[in-house]
């Protein structure tokens, strides 16, 4: 597993119970367990999940 | 002026795009606007399709889901495409997923004044205890505030150009603003997706200055 993949799951094993994130068309939410879930398979929506929870982390050094 | 606003609410997603549009509705109604609510059953083709042509709405605000060819109604069914042109001559903000990418761009060239919307899927949070409660959601509302402040933008009569660095604005503020009635780790998520809607905010115009 990379280390992207693993930060973010590093970060998603923090993330509230109460949050559930609604990404896109995608009929269901998607709450940590979940999240969790798809990044590990690296599928469609984990892939996106990196890619934006990256970009996240890189604009928090340089500022948004 | 007229402003047709879509708002189906056949799901999750859809009832809270239209929820939040309500606020729109009043602010429209007090610039004055003659407003056109298509709201649930009412956001169809047959329908959104008339209305535009016969009466040739200044502002239309569509809600719903989308990709980048197209923006949808109730039950998902297409309102319109970017095969079509029946959004010339207006200012269009879409609330929908990706419909930037590619109808926001044949729009104009098809003569829209403006098309505002998103690059990428708009995404938001709920809150797990309130769902399907857009009123009492906390979360929920941090999302609304930024994602109708373009629109909001648009009908108090500002450029188009301010109206979209507005809208930067605003989720750049909500980012920012670390509020001490969540978790740090709710603010953090949080400031993730609004980062995500924030990047994929745009405009396409050839009018900047333009005001309705």
């Amino acid at each position: 597993m990379n280390n992207e993949i693993e930060l973010i799951l590093a970060r998603l094993s923090t993330m509230s119970d109460n949050i559930v994130i609604h990404i896109g068309n995608n009929k269901e939410g998607y709450d940590k367990e979940k999240l969790i879930e798809h990044v590990k398979k690296q599928d469609k929506i984990g892939k996106m999940f990196v890619e934006m929870y990256m970009e996240y982390i890189r604009a928090t050094i340089k500022g948004f | 002026m007229k402003v047709l606003i879509t708002r189906p609410d056949h799901d999750i997603v859809t009832t809270y795009l239209s929820n939040w549009s309500k606020d729109l509705i009043k602010l429209a109604e007090n610039y004055g606007f003659k407003v056109k609510d298509l709201n649930g059953e009412d956001a169809n083709k047959p329908l959104f399709e008339s209305f535009v042509k016969a009466q040739k709405p200044e502002l239309i605000l569509l809600n719903g889901h989308g990709n980048e060819n197209m923006v949808c109604g109730f039950k998902n069914q297409p309102l319109v495409t970017a095969e079509e042109d029946l959004l010339k001559g207006s200012v269009v903000h879409a609330l929908a997923c990706d419909s930037s990418s590619n109808l926001g761009l044949k729009a104009v060239e098809n003569g829209t004044i403006a098309y505002f919307g998103y690059k990428n899927p708009f995404c938001f949070i709920t809150e797990k205890t309130n769902e399907c409660r857009p009123n009492e959601d906390k979360f929920g509302k941090i999302f609304k505030i930024p994602a109708i402040e373009t629109p909001k933008n648009l009908i108090s009569g500002k450029t188009m150009r301010d109206a979209y660095e507005n809208g930067i604005k605003c989720y750049r503020e909500a980012i920012l603003n670390k509020s001490s009635s969540f978790t740090e780790e709710e603010n953090e998520q949080l400031r993730l997706i609004l980062f995500f809607n924030m990047k994929g905010l745009s405009i396409e115009t050839n009018s900047p200055e333009f005001k309705l």
